[in-house]
């Protein structure tokens, strides 16, 4: 028995040996992709272009000192069937095998995504080795390798840039690709996806500073329900929409007030959604009930922010200011696109799910039709360090 | 249970043992003559070429003579004069023995003074007796010996143990004597019920060997186990308690230990109360504690000095402590070489561009780096102190920052490889930081070839043979896993004194009670 | 050979919980859509009531085990003959665990490393633990382990709290009929009604009695559990994402992003699932080979480990893919015929006439 035993034993530790290890790969011998970009041609097929990290140029100190001046990225591109087919033909380029775990940026071109994204996006979340904590953008303007291919001041992987820039504005974290997987596997809402323009900066001194391109994060792509992108939403309509569907985490408004002869800035911090889906007479009908706190941040009016009626006016004027922007944006989609980007559909599914069961197949043509009111309900809880401007005579300043 | 029968096999083995001996028995167990030429003889003879044996003889009265025998260097030759030789010579006692029948008596009024003294009658008592320090008396017309005890060889007083040091707490430590080693516990358990059984071990060395317990408290069954492993133990020498050791525990080839060891007595009395057997050896200091568990190689003794809530925290830092000795080294291999998407983007960037450019596999890294840190350590401890110093500078510079800059290896594994060294001895016990220094390495082959899947293999295997290992029957996770859980009151956390009521149920079957309850200070508020 | 009370709960809960918690949730969720978790209720009540069936059998004799009391139930050649389903049963679940098992991890963690060799290595653990403990072993392992497994999930569903979005879980019991939501639950009940084994395991038990209630109460104590991390992984998802993934907990769990930082804590699932589904094969293991030294009379059960081990290699491996072991396995074989042959009716009709013999036996006296 003991004799067994160790036969056993050996033959087990002579498999780990022979078999083990089969898996392992150092970190030299990866190349860590951090971006992806997917682009149609016009043969019909897809154009990836992969940005992967030269760690090299990424440590301090990596070799004793020398300069860090290159890039830390090279841009990888190839064409195929799909993504799979795509990245096999990239790896015959690469001297390291693709690793794509940490790619949480994903750039769909115009092109492609006009054209439809149902057949090239599967792998994104079937591949065990990727995750579905990934942000995806559409870009306008160029195409995505182009966009992969540009340099970022900031940050030494330009595409850790978009998803920062996308949370500072308001958007949620990394989670425009599992938002647009569940709006598109949804019956009562549809799949939008956020835009990136690429723009030139305009600052610096020369005009090569100038002209020099950079991107910035301008609105929201519309897709229909075969995944086509139909239309977009411009940066504005966009806040809306995610404010609509209480998803905004910050916006800034500015508004002109009439009664102070200039316009002041709110700051939100808190913003609440209601929507309530109304029947009458068979007809579907919403009430969506909006709501904002923040502060104020600046105020170029002659008002006094200590009195509280002028508060109350502000507030008025604000409410009314995005009152109509909303219900603008609503009508922009009802009329030009037709399809429910704001997920009113799942709110009377939830609501009034036997409806729903008959009506579900013609949502768009119910959407298309309805009526929608907005309500908005603005509070300003702060006015910031100063009750007037500072810089204002005593006589300008309306008490 | 498995041990009985293993005591039994073993006895079995031994008397196959030293066929021979019986031969030589016979003739040392040669009855004293009365005749002290004849002794003189027997004895000169046993102790040939023994140039410390000293032979002392004294005409008493013209035609007879005592023999006085002791080693040199092994007995108080101050006391041998001030109080036995100089009585004799100038108290002219001598002249006054002519009648051999007051000799005895005589010899008896002398040797008062000293406190323990016998009368042996076979040759080889003698001899056993002298090798023991003690001094032999031999007159003509006797055929018996006086045996009186005049120890008085150079030995090292209690010091503090360097291997157990505390910063609150008992600064006194056990000697190479067992004589003071057990006056320092019966000093702090003033109960007869301490018992404390003698018995020789060893052919050659004849070292004391002595069982201690407190009867009531420990268990009966646990107590009998350890006398009869301890007497089937044949060996010709016991140089040190691990003598002992290796020949009683349970499951020789673990690699964790199943006896623990102190220099310390108050940690000795302590596992004594809790119901813990203690095997004291001659000529060491290091005292046997048994059975042993695994979290009490977590315990320190100042655990139980200090404060109960430093003492907790302690107790966390040291568990996290040893879980990152074992697995920190073979975590990294896993995850650089197998599960890179484990780690957050930014962290992966670094580590990469840290390993760009080295030229080994993670796992030879990580290899070569252990293998550096061992020998550092163990340089350390065997050079002399003022090298020690040297070494460690040198090592640290040379082959940390060297190696670094110079691209052979990566920093991140400097600091994996160091973080591990500093956390195994963050361990108490030092032979159970041992144990997880040792399984480190199996692990890190684990990890090397199978990744997190090899870890977690490699980590359920060591805690199926924890969980299976026992010591004196005593499961080697206990408490864990006894029927109430919420009294764990000594693992985890170190619950203050007035609430641990209990002594440890898997240790003490009856007398439980140690400390009555409700005892929790509430001092009212004036 | 005893082990205590709470040792059979954390044995109990632990091999309910592993398995249920990623293999059933998408079968249900596809079924009962939203209502999954009404399913995953429904299925933790059946699991309780079978849990309940097997421990009174069992306790009719404490003093027997499941093979002899089968005998003393039946006579002795039915009550032999009635244990072969069993056999079966065991031998087929085994081999569909491991081999589900090592599929996961191998998914997630491995690419090229063969499948063989992670089933052997767990074979290797799992008659380790076996052999070396019995089943004092297991349950001394599992009271190690239950509480970590416990805890890491807990602190998993605290994580997601974030990415919730609690109106996915409506509309409630309006998109599917009870008809639905009972066919979700058939798949968490198959796992749920592993509680019957209770009545191989009572002879075990130091105090059979309290033992049993403690059994009884992991299973509910899983049940809610499972309830609320399906309930949980819906909210993330929401039904339509998550019916279509394999492992939606899972999932859940490689979503979590706390600062930037706290991500990527897949790993953590799977040592979990690696620890339970290690508990629940050892107990089988040890279950089956006790059982097979009962049945053809050896007298060391350690050696029928050996037995019993070896077969399960090429057990498991026989499944050609992931889908005809975690799909068309429990619909064709499992849920048409062990469910209810094995789990619910032999423990009945022996619940029935042991307890009719065991009157008649006190009205005789």
């Amino acid at each position: 028995m003991k004799k067994l035993k160790f036969i056993l034993f050996v033959i087990i530790c002579c498999m780990l040996l022979i078999t083990g290890c089969s898996d392992r790969r150092e970190l030299n011998d990866i190349a860590i992709v951090l971006g992806w970009g997917m682009d149609l041609t016009e043969d019909g097929s897809y154009l990836a272009s992969a940005q992967i990290a030269v760690p090299t140029e990424l440590g301090n100190n990596a070799g004793g000192g020398g300069g860090t001046s290159g890039q830390g990225f090279f841009l990888e591109t190839s064409k195929g069937k799909n993504a799979t087919d795509a990245s096999q033909n990239m790896q015959l380029k690469l001297s390291r095998v693709i690793f794509a775990s940490h790619r949480r940026f994903i750039i769909i071109g115009e092109e492609l995504a006009r054209n439809g994204l149902a057949n090239a996006i599967d792998e994104f979340s079937r591949n065990p080795e990727v995750r579905m904590r990934t942000d995806i953008f559409v870009v306008t303007g160029v195409t995505a390798k182009e966009f992969l291919s540009m340099t970022y001041k900031l940050e030494k992987i330009p595409s850790l840039a978009p998803i920062k820039i996308h949370q500072s504005v308001g958007g949620t974290e990394s989670v425009t690709f599992k938002n647009f997987l569940a709006q598109a596997v949804s019956e009562g809402s549809n799949a939008t996806l956020p835009i990136i323009e690429v723009v030139s900066s305009g600052a610096g001194k020369n005009d090569e500073d100038i002209q020099k391109k950079t991107f910035k994060i301008t609105g929201r792509a519309i897709f229909d329900n075969d995944l086509k992108m139909i239309g977009t939403l411009n940066a504005r309509e966009a806040s809306d929409r995610l404010w609509i569907n209480n998803e905004l985490k910050a916006n800034t408004i500015t508004v002109e007030i009439p009664e102070g002869n200039g316009n002041i800035s709110f700051v939100g911090r808190k913003f609440g959604s209601k929507v309530k889906p109304i029947f009458e007479d068979n007809k579907i009908k919403f009430l969506i009930s909006l709501s904002g706190h923040g502060a104020i941040k600046e105020n170029n009016t002659t008002l006094d922010l200590k009195n509280p009626k002028y508060l109350k006016v502000i507030e008025e004027t604000l409410s009314k200011h995005i009152q109509q922007n909303v219900t603008q944006t609503i009508s922009h989609v009802q009329e030009d696109f037709k399809v429910d980007v704001f997920g009113l559909g799942e709110t009377v599914h939830q609501k009034y799910p036997t409806w729903w069961k008959k009506r579900k197949g013609q949502w768009n043509e119910e959407f298309a039709s309805a009526t929608i009111a907005v309500k908005v309900n603005i509070d300003v809880e702060e006015v910031g360090s100063t009750g007037p401007p500072l810089h204002l005579k005593e006589s300008v300043i309306k008490k | 249970m498995s041990f009985f029968k293993k005591s039994i096999s073993r006895t079995n083995k031994g008397e196959k043992l030293n066929p021979t001996k019986s031969q030589t028995t016979v003739m040392e167990k040669h009855k004293l003559s009365s005749n002290v030429s004849i002794n003189e003889q027997n004895l000169r003879s046993q102790f040939e070429k023994c140039s410390d044996v000293e032979f002392r003889t004294i005409p008493i009265n013209g035609k007879d003579r005592m023999l006085i025998l002791y080693v040199d260097g092994l007995c108080d030759t101050k006391i041998l004069d001030e109080t036995i030789l100089k009585p004799l010579i100038h108290n002219g006692i001598i002249e006054k023995l002519n009648f051999m029948d007051k000799y005895r008596q005589n010899l008896r009024q002398l040797l008062i003074p000293v406190a323990k003294v016998k009368m042996v009658t076979t040759i080889q008592e003698v001899v056993n007796s002298v090798l023991m320090a003690n001094v032999a008396f031999l007159i003509d017309g006797e055929s018996t010996a006086f045996i009186a005890e005049l120890k008085g060889f150079e030995k090292r007083g209690p010091e503090e143990p360097s291997s157990e040091a505390v910063i609150r707490g008992p600064r006194d430590g056990f000697t190479e004597t067992i004589r003071i080693n057990t006056s320092l516990i019966r000093r702090r358990i003033r109960t007869p019920k301490l018992k404390i059984e003698s018995m020789t071990i060893g052919e050659q060395t004849k070292t004391d060997v002595a069982i201690l317990y407190i009867e009531g408290i420990a268990k009966e069954t646990v107590i009998e186990e350890v006398q009869r492993r301890i007497k089937h133990i044949q060996i010709d020498s016991v140089l040190g308690s691990g003598y002992i050791e290796e020949f009683i525990e349970d499951v020789p080839f673990s690699p964790f230990p199943q006896i623990q060891n102190t220099e310390r007595p108050d940690v000795v009395c302590a596992g004594l109360l809790e119901g813990k057997v203690a095997i004291i050896v001659d000529n060491t200091p290091f005292v046997l504690i048994l059975p042993m568990t695994f979290w009490g190689g977590l315990q320190a003794a100042e655990d139980y000095y200090e404060r109960f809530i430093y003492t907790t925290f302690v107790r966390w830092i040291r568990f996290a402590l040893l879980n990152i000795a074992l697995f920190l080294p073979s975590l990294y291999v896993a995850i650089t070489t197998f599960h890179p998407q484990l780690i957050p983007t930014n962290l992966l960037l670094s580590v990469a561009a840290a390993r760009e450019g080295v030229p080994f596999p993670a796992m030879i890294e990580a290899f070569i780096m252990e293998f550096m840190f061992e020998a550092l350590r163990e340089a350390g401890i065997r050079l002399p102190k003022s090298v020690g110093s040297a070494v460690s500078i040198v090592g640290a510079l040379v082959i940390g920052q060297a190696a670094v800059e110079a691209g052979i290896i990566s920093a991140p594994m400097v600091i994996i490889v160091s973080t591990t060294g500093i956390a195994s001895f963050g361990i108490p016990r030092y032979n159970l930081g041992i144990a997880y220094r040792l399984l480190r390495f199996p692990l890190l082959i684990l990890a090397g070839l199978l990744g997190f899947y090899g870890i977690i293999v490699g980590a359920v295997s060591i805690l199926i043979h924890l969980v299976t290992l026992r010591s004196f029957g005593t499961p080697y996770l206990s408490p864990i896993g006894s029927k109430k859980p919420w009294k764990l009151k000594d693992v985890l956390i170190r619950a203050p004194w007035w609430s641990m009521n209990e002594r440890p149920t898997f240790l003490v079957e009856s007398n439980t009670e140690r400390i009555p309850k409700g005892q929790q200070p509430h001092p009212e508020r004036g | 050979m005893k082990i205590s009370a709470l040792q059979i709960f954390w044995i109990m809960a632990i091999y309910q919980f592993g398995m249920t918690l990623l293999l059933t949730q998408s079968p249900a969720i596809a079924a009962s859509k939203q209502d999954a978790w009404i399913s995953m209720a429904i299925a933790g009540i059946a699991g309780v009531v079978i849990t309940i069936i097997g421990g009174k059998l069992s306790l009719l004799y404490p003093k027997q085990t499941f093979f002899e009391y089968c005998q003393t139930i039946l006579g002795k050649w039915l009550g032999k003959l009635i244990v072969l389903p069993f056999f079966i049963q065991l031998f087929l679940t085994m081999g569909v665990i491991l081999r589900q098992s090592s599929d996961i991890i191998h998914m997630t963690l491995f690419r090229k490393t063969p499948l063989v060799l992670l089933i052997i290595l767990m074979i290797y653990l799992m008659v380790y633990l076996t052999y070396r403990g019995g089943i004092e072993g297991i349950g001394r392992c599992s009271e190690i382990f239950g509480p970590i497994i416990f805890l890491v999930t807990f602190i998993t569903l605290m994580l997601s709290i974030n990415n919730i979005e609690w109106k996915q879980i409506l509309p409630i019991y309006a998109d599917t009929g009870w008809k639905e939501i009972l066919k979700g639950s058939l798949a968490p009940i198959s796992f749920g009604a592993e509680g019957i084994l209770i009545m191989m395991l009572t002879f075990f038990i130091q105090e059979p009695k309290k033992g049993v209630s403690f059994a009884i109460r992991a299973v509910g104590m899983v049940s809610v559990f499972i309830t609320i991390i399906t309930i949980e992984v819906i909210m993330v998802f929401g039904a339509g994402l998550s019916s279509r993934m394999w492992y939606p907990y899972f999932e859940m769990v490689r979503f979590i992003s706390i600062m930037e930082f706290l991500q990527n804590i897949e790993i953590f699932v799977i040592v979990i699932w690696f620890l339970s589904v290690f508990i629940k094969l050892s107990t089988f293991l040890f279950i089956t080979s006790f059982g097979i030294s009962a049945f053809f009379h050896l007298k060391d059960w350690k050696k029928a480990v050996w037995i019993s081990a070896i077969p399960l290699i090429p057990l498991s491996i026989f499944y050609p893919n992931i889908v005809s072991a975690s799909i068309v396995f429990p619909e064709k074989i499992f849920i048409p015929y062990i469910l209810p042959i094995n789990m619910i009716g032999i423990p009945l009709v022996l619940l029935v006439v042991g307890t009719i013999r065991k009157n008649l036996s006190i009205g005789k006296d």
